[in-house]
């Protein structure tokens, strides 16, 4: 999530915010271009699904896995171990990936819940989000656009502001993405063309968030792509 | 008493007035080759025919020119042959260790070649665009949506049906799990402790129902990715296809008719298929075929090994392969070191010089091919097989137990020539049983032709053409005449002409050399004679150095005098190129004794079996001769004085008759005279080689010392026709000063020698007393007198004891 109070905001971090779950390849790869282009610090934090943990405290609860399906008990302890764990994956991750690419890196503690993180009031930071599919059906990485999602048109000029500076000229290359803007008129009208366009990447303000609580889990669950977040 | 030679008989000249001509740039040059009618009448047989086992085998010694004719004869009949096939090696997609031989029409084997690289050059390029094009994408997409679509159907009815029962269905780190909910919300640990047993019964009934659809949803969402694979693995396999079939149709569409490249490329369209995946990923890693440099790259199983290339041949291949290895012959795999191991695909198989013949001539020496390990086998194996079957030694061995390729066998058909000498042709007749039956045409190239005006002529085309191609100087006739007398000199027979073309060619070279040193622009006789005399003079220490341990007296050879027992015998000594002539003493002792000749030489096995045998025949002569009636009482010993090195031949038996002759008979031998010869068990003087040589070393000697006007030689009739000597040798007979006799019996050598009538026998045997043979019959029968008493006076000791 960044947040620009002025037009000439200087990102200070990128974001990059994981649920429960192994990093999206291509999240990865977009914070990381994104850190080194604007000079950032990249900030890997994993988030907390506090419903889950709940819902792990609670007695003889089981967890289903995947592939295959084999159950096994869930509880308090073994989802923080199994969260403390995947932090250590991402510190390992980001320690031999970020060097590499010339970024400056932290690992912070995990966050209570996604929805805090998306509506805390931090300058200077640029959210990124992405979710590893489950069922991984096998189809070819998109190529096709990145979307802009804004209700108003000063969202609209401030996020080309931010693409320009980030994506623009001086930093332009092949993996540069062509961005279309979308006018945001409710998820109902807005979930189905963004499934249609099929988008390698989308940026949106904080603000639909705040309007629309399920709104990220949706596009992180359909689209499989990495998510901008920008206040 | 016999005359002495006439110095005319000493030296056949060349008659000028026979050749018709004032520089061999008037003359045509001779293009046939000279004197081989039979060698080459055998060597268009053997090429011509076409039967199993007619290989040739070409006879005679270094420098006649076999190479060459070969040539000459091969070339005109390879370019009437038809060009052969090209031969290349694919592999074999069921069994990659044996790679398949494709035989396939002239100049298709390049064609295959390079229309294989770009197949696949193509394709990537086309396969990964046809993967990155919408329709592509959208019909992959299509089957990921489907799917999706029945996932999330799926899970949504789970999900609803969770909502439903009050129950939340939610995503964990690996999984799901089934959490109560209350108003929306999961409930805590507090707020479960809070229901009563009813509802919390209630809620894991509601649980363990939505796990169990759950498990349900999620075998059949495992099944369901089966089927995606399945699809979207159909999906690739069609649009792979589509771009093959294309790329493929196009190649074949060049060789309609070709069944082998159909086969083959039908089989490279399947695997391309099959490996469509790993071709993508690499076309995306890489995006250009990687270079000739990497030899062993993932798409080596569809290029064409280009084995043989006879594209611009333009009749059957004539090859001659000058380093005969096992390898080198019948081909190799070669290997290539990677991370410590050792790596071979078929496109690293080489050709041999049998593959490169097929269908044509191979050329190869019988010295070096029998020199190299195996490879005589080898080429054995390929002939009687008739094919070629590219194997390591450690295969063929058994010494190697690792996993290797094993390359199709070629069939073979091809023509074997080899080169080489008489000697080795005859010990492979004899030890080699295989050897008759392939190599079954003998092709001999004599040494010399007879020398006559007509042969003398061409020989002087011969030499015309020799000039002209090596750019030499033209020859003058004089030169050209004394070249003829140099070839007789070279066939040791003033009667015949050597055909060693390269000893010819080195003499011409190097009288060229002088010619141009002195600013000539012809070659003349001069030049030839310089050239002869330099080359003899850098060889010609060790000559000196012996003939001055002569003249010193630390060898001892006596010039003038008389002495009994000693004759002057004549050696010719061989090293590296150089041959020449001088005189070694031959002594012999007589006493009493059982009538054994004994051969020192050969006592100390100094002495070779041709020498003793020569030993053992005249001592048969002297038992014939002297020993018909009583037994011969004599011992004798023969010796070559300062001999410490081997001697062999029979060259020297009548010197060392004579000299037991005089031993025996006590009559002194003419040291101003030397003599050289061979006798038989009759007493016949017989021919030996060398006898130029021979004569000119006792030469040296004597004139070195001054020519005494009585200094000669004694030499067989039967080499007269032998001589060529040289020019100061010739001179020194004509003015008397030195003297050359031919003896035909071995009394004409004694009365030379000796100065004494040799005598004949009468009807009783006995000679006269006052000859040779009459004094020696004296002399042994006193010895057998002696010996009589000898033993009677035995006889009476004993019987008196």
């Amino acid at each position: 999530m960044t947040r620009i109070t002025e037009p000439a905001e200087v990102v200070r971090r990128v974001v990059l915010a994981l649920e429960a779950a192994p990093p999206d390849p291509a999240t990865l790869e977009l914070a990381l271009g994104l850190a080194r282009r604007l000079d950032a610090e990249l900030a890997g934090t994993l988030v907390a699904d506090e419903a889950l943990l709940r819902a792990a405290s609670l007695p003889r609860m089981t967890e289903l896995s995947a592939h295959p399906a084999l159950e096994r008990s869930l509880d308090r302890s073994a989802l923080s171990r199994s969260l403390r764990l995947q932090a250590e994956r991402l510190r390992e991750l980001l320690a031999r990936r970020a060097p590499a690419a010339g970024v400056r890196w932290s690992v912070s503690g995990t966050q209570p819940s996604l929805a805090d993180l998306v509506t805390a009031p931090v300058a200077g930071e640029l959210l990124v989000l992405g979710r590893v599919q489950r069922a991984p059906w096998r189809g070819e990485p998109s190529h096709a656009p990145a979307v802009l999602l804004y209700r108003e048109g000063a969202q609209r000029l401030r996020a080309q502001a931010m693409i320009e500076r980030v994506f623009g000229a001086a930093a332009a290359g092949p993996a540069s993405p062509v961005w279309e803007c979308l006018p945001f008129a409710g998820s109902a009208q807005a979930l189905p063309a963004l499934r249609r366009r099929r988008p390698r990447l989308v940026m949106l303000p904080a603000d639909l968030l705040v309007q629309d609580r399920g709104l990220l889990a949706r596009l992180l669950e359909d689209l499989e792509c990495p998510v901008m977040l920008q206040r | 008493m016999i005359d002495a030679l006439d110095s005319r008989q000493l030296y056949n000249a060349c008659d000028l007035d026979g050749l018709d001509f004032q520089t061999t740039a008037e003359l045509e040059s001779l293009d046939e080759i000279l004197g081989q009618a039979r060698a080459l009448g055998a060597l268009k047989f053997g090429v011509g025919i076409r039967h199993e086992g007619y290989n040739v085998y070409v006879m005679g010694s270094p420098g006649l020119g076999k190479h060459e004719a070969v040539r000459r004869v091969l070339d005109q009949h390879a370019v009437e042959a038809p060009p052969p096939p090209d031969w290349c090696y694919v592999n074999n997609f069921a069994l990659p260790h044996k790679p398949r031989a494709l035989r396939l029409p002239r100049g298709k084997g390049g064609e295959l070649q390079r229309d294989m690289r770009n197949l696949i050059r193509n394709l990537l390029v086309r396969l990964p665009a046809a993967f990155e094009g919408d329709e592509y994408r959208v019909r992959a997409q299509e089957i990921k949506d489907d799917f999706k679509a029945r996932e999330e159907q799926a899970m949504n009815a789970v999900g609803e049906h969770a909502r439903a029962l009050n129950v939340m269905l939610m995503r964990t780190p690996v999984g799901y799990t089934i959490a109560p909910m209350k108003d929306g919300e999961v409930l805590g640990p507090e707020d479960f402790d809070k229901l009563s047993d009813t509802e919390k019964h209630e809620l894991e009934q509601h649980s363990s129902t939505v796990r169990d659809e759950l498990r349900a949803a999620m075998e059949q969402i495992a099944s369901w990715q089966r089927d995606h694979e399945q699809r979207v693995q159909a999906l690739d396999e069609d649009v792979t296809r589509a771009v093959v079939d294309m790329l493929i149709n196009e190649t074949n569409g060049r060789y309609r008719g070709i069944e082998e490249i159909g086969e083959f490329l039908d089989e490279v369209r399947k695997d391309i298929v099959e490996n469509s995946g790993e071709i993508r990923r690499f076309a995306a890693e890489n995006k250009a075929l990687p270079d000739a440099s990497q030899r062993l790259t993932p798409f080596n199983r569809y290029f064409v090994n280009l084995l043989v290339d006879n594209s611009q041949a333009q009749g059957a291949p004539v090859v001659h392969e000058d380093h005969p290895t096992y390898q080198n012959l019948v081909g190799r795999i070669e290997h290539l070191a990677q991370l410590g191991t050792l790596l071979t695909d078929f496109t690293l198989i080489k050709s041999g010089a049998l593959h490169r013949a097929n269908g044509g001539y191979l050329v190869l020496d019988a010295r070096k091919i029998l020199q190299h390990a195996y490879a005589w086998d080898g080429l054995k194996r390929a002939l009687r097989a008739h094919e070629v079957r590219i194997q390591s030694l450690e295969q063929m061995l058994s010494l190697g137990s690792t996993i290797s390729l094993e390359p199709e066998p070629i069939a073979l058909d091809v023509k074997v020539l080899l080169v080489g000498d008489r000697l080795l042709y005859y010990l492979l007749s004899q030890y080699d049983p295989e050897f008759p039956l392939l190599f079954k045409v003998q092709t001999d190239f004599s040494e010399d032709i007879e020398r006559s005006a007509d042969s003398s002529a061409l020989y002087a085309r011969l030499i015309a053409a020799v000039q002209r191609r090596e750019r030499l100087a033209p020859l003058a006739r004089g030169a050209v005449a004394r070249l003829i007398e140099h070839a007789a000199r070279r066939a040791d027979d003033g009667e015949k002409l050597s055909l060693h073309m390269e000893s010819l060619l080195d003499v011409m070279r190097e009288s060229d050399y002088w010619a141009r040193q002195a600013q000539r622009r012809t070659i003349e006789a001069g030049d030839v004679d310089r050239a002869i005399d330099e080359r003899i003079h850098r060889g010609d220490q060790f000559r000196e150095r012996v003939n001055e341990s002569i003249l010193r007296n630390i060898r001892l050879i006596q010039t003038d005098g008389s002495v009994v027992g000693q004759v002057n015998g004549l050696a010719v000594t061989e090293i590296g190129a150089n041959r020449f002539g001088h005189p070694s003493r031959i002594t012999a002792t007589a006493r009493l004794g059982a009538g054994k000749v004994v051969d020192i030489e050969r006592e100390v096995e100094l002495g070779g079996a041709i020498h003793s045998k020569g030993v053992m025949i005249l001592s048969a002569f002297l038992a014939s001769r002297f020993a018909r009636t009583e037994p011969l009482s004599l011992s004798a010993s023969l010796v070559f004085e300062q001999s410490y090195g081997g001697v062999e031949g029979d060259s020297a038996s009548v010197a060392e008759l004579c000299a037991l002759l005089s031993a025996l008979t006590g009559l002194g031998l003419r040291q101003d005279l030397a003599i050289t010869g061979s006798v038989n068990q009759l007493g016949a003087v017989q021919a030996i080689g060398g006898v130029n040589e021979k004569i000119e070393g006792f030469f040296d000697i004597c004139a070195a010392r001054g020519l005494t006007g009585k200094q000669g030689v004694l030499i067989p009739e039967a080499n007269v026709k032998h001589l060529m000597l040289r020019r100061d040798v010739v001179e020194a007979v004509a003015a008397g000063r030195f003297s050359v006799y031919a003896v035909g019996e071995v009394d004409q050598a004694l009365e030379l020698l000796t100065g004494v009538p040799a005598g004949v026998a009468d009807a009783d045997g006995s000679y006269p007393d006052d000859t040779v043979n009459g004094r020696a019959q004296q002399r042994l029968r006193e010895f057998s007198r002696l010996r009589r008493a000898f033993d009677h006076a035995e006889d009476d000791d004993d019987a008196h004891h």
